[in-house]
C-alpha cells in the first residue's frame, strides 16, 4: 500500500487492527502514524472526560415528579393513552345513533294554518335561524353529555357497544377536544352548519 | 395497532392494575393501589408499554423511574451541564409519553428512548448553545492527596474536553457522544441520525479534527 490512509480507514483503525498492508504503510509513513496516534489520544481524552457527576440522591425523585407533572399537563390525546378515547368513541357512536333516530325522524310539516298569523315574508328565514340556533344548543348539549356521562353509566344503561365496535370506532378518533367530538357527531349524522 | 394486539394490551392492563378502571382514565388520576404499582415495578419494559397503552398511566411513571438515569446521562454528555441535562431529560420523557403509541416494539424500549433522547438533544442544541460548565476543577480535588497535582490536571483536561465537545456542530457532537460514550456502532448511529454509515464516519473524523483545533485554541 503506497497511498496514505483515507479518513474512513483512519476511523476504522480506531476500533479494529489495521490490515497487513495498511500496517506496513503506517510503519513507514510518519504522517499517517502521527495522525493515527493523535486520534487515538483524543478518543482516550474524550472517554476520560465522559464521567457524569452523580446528582444528589434526591434528584431522581424530583426528576420523576417533574416529569409526572409535565406529562399530566399534556393533552391526553397526544399520548398513547388509547383507553381514554375508547369509551368516549363508543359513546359518540351510540349518541349518534340515538340522535339520528330522535332528531331526524320525519316530522310532520307544520301546516300554514299552524303558523302564527303575524308571520312575515321573512318567516322562513327566521325559522332557519331558529333551527340553526336550536341545533347549536343541541350540539352543545351532546358535547356536554359526551364529556360528563360516565362509561359505567353508559354500560349500565346498555349503551356501550361490544369491544369490536369500540375498536372500530377508536381507529377514527384521535382528537381530544370536545369540539372535535361534536364535529365527529355532526359528520356522522351528516349535519351541516 | 391491531385489535388482537390491543386486546392483549387490555388483558395486560387488567392484570396490572385492577383498581384503575377505564372511567378513571376519563377524569382525574386515581391513586393506584400500592400493590398495583409494585406489580408494575416488577414487569418488564414490554409489559409496561402494553399496560400504558391499555390505559395504566402509572406504567409510564415506572418507565421514567427505570430509564431516567440513562436518559439523563445521555443529555448530560450532549450538553455538559446538570441544569440543561435535567430540563432536557424532562423533555425527552414528555416526547416519549406522546410518542409511545408509535413505539413498534421492534427495538428495546431503552434503545427507542435513546433515539427520542438523541433527537431531542439535537433539536435543543440546534436552537441554543448549552451553558458551559463553570465548576472549577480544583473543587473536586483534595489538595492533600499525594497525586493532587496530577488529579487537578486531569480534571482540567476533562473540563476543557467537555467544553470543546459542547462547541462542536450538533451532528458531530452526536456522533462523538454516541460512539465513545454510548458505544454504539457506526451503523446504529447512522440509523439514529438518519444518515449513512459513511457520513457517520466522516462526521466522527471531522469531530476529532475540530476537537483538536478547539483544544489547541484554549488559553
Ligand atoms: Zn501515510
Amino acid at each position: 500500500m503506497t497511498s496514505h490512509l483515507s479518513r474512513r480507514q483512519l476511523v476504522d483503525a480506531l476500533e479494529r487492527p489495521l490490515s497487513l498492508d495498511q500496517q506496513v504503510h503506517v510503519d513507514r509513513c510518519a504522517a499517517c502514524a502521527g495522525e493515527l496516534a493523535a486520534m487515538r489520544a483524543l478518543v482516550a481524552d474524550v472517554a476520560a472526560a465522559g464521567e457524569v457527576p452523580e446528582p444528589s440522591p434526591l434528584f431522581w425523585d424530583r426528576l420523576s415528579a417533574r416529569v409526572r407533572e409535565a406529562v399530566d399537563a399534556e393533552p391526553v390525546s397526544a399520548s398513547g393513552w388509547a383507553g381514554y378515547w375508547r369509551p368516549l368513541a363508543a359513546l359518540a357512536g351510540v349518541l349518534a345513533v340515538l340522535i339520528l333516530a330522535a332528531v331526524l325522524r320525519p316530522s310532520p310539516t307544520p301546516s300554514p294554518a299552524a303558523r302564527p298569523a303575524a308571520a312575515s315574508a321573512n318567516a322562513s328565514a327566521a325559522s332557519d335561524v331558529t333551527t340553526s340556533e336550536g341545533s347549536e344548543a343541541m350540539w352543545d348539549m351532546i358535547g356536554t353529555m359526551a364529556t360528563s356521562i360516565g362509561v359505567d353509566d353508559a354500560r349500565d344503561a346498555g349503551l356501550v357497544p361490544g369491544r369490536a365496535a369500540t375498536d372500530a370506532a377508536i381507529e377514527s378518533l384521535t382528537q381530544a377536544q370536545r369540539r372535535e367530538l361534536v364535529k365527529l357527531l355532526r359528520a356522522e349524522l351528516g349535519a351541516s352548519d | 395497532m391491531s385489535t388482537a394486539v390491543r386486546s392483549a394490551s387490555m388483558t395486560a392492563f387488567a392484570a396490572w392494575s385492577p383498581r384503575v378502571s377505564e372511567d378513571s382514565a376519563m377524569g382525574d388520576r386515581q391513586a393506584p393501589s400500592r400493590e398495583a404499582v409494585a406489580r408494575l415495578r416488577e414487569a418488564d419494559d414490554r409489559a409496561l408499554v402494553e399496560a400504558f397503552l391499555a390505559g395504566a398511566r402509572e406504567a409510564f411513571d415506572v418507565i421514567v423511574e427505570r430509564h431516567q438515569r440513562h436518559v439523563y446521562q445521555l443529555c448530560y454528555r450532549f450538553l455538559g451541564n446538570h441544569e440543561d441535562a435535567s430540563d432536557l431529560t424532562q423533555d425527552v420523557f414528555v416526547r416519549a409519553f406522546k410518542g409511545l403509541r408509535n413505539f413498534k416494539g421492534d427495538a428495546a424500549l431503552g434503545t427507542w428512548l435513546y433515539r427520542v433522547g438523541v433527537n431531542t438533544c439535537l433539536n435543543r442544541v440546534a436552537l441554543k448553545q448549552p451553558r458551559l460548565e463553570t465548576i472549577e476543577p480544583e473543587q473536586h480535588v483534595d489538595s492533600r492527596h499525594p497525586d493532587a497535582h496530577e488529579l487537578v490536571a486531569r480534571d482540567e483536561r476533562a473540563v476543557a474536553v467537555r467544553r470543546a465537545i459542547a462547541r462542536l456542530p450538533p451532528k458531530q457532537r452526536a456522533t462523538l457522544v454516541l460512539r465513545i460514550y454510548q458505544e454504539m456502532s457506526h451503523e446504529d448511529i447512522a440509523a439514529v441520525l438518519g444518515s449513512s454509515e459513511g457520513a457517520v464516519k466522516a462526521n466522527f473524523f471531522h469531530a476529532l479534527g475540530n476537537l483538536k483545533r478547539l483544544l489547541r485554541q484554549r488559553p
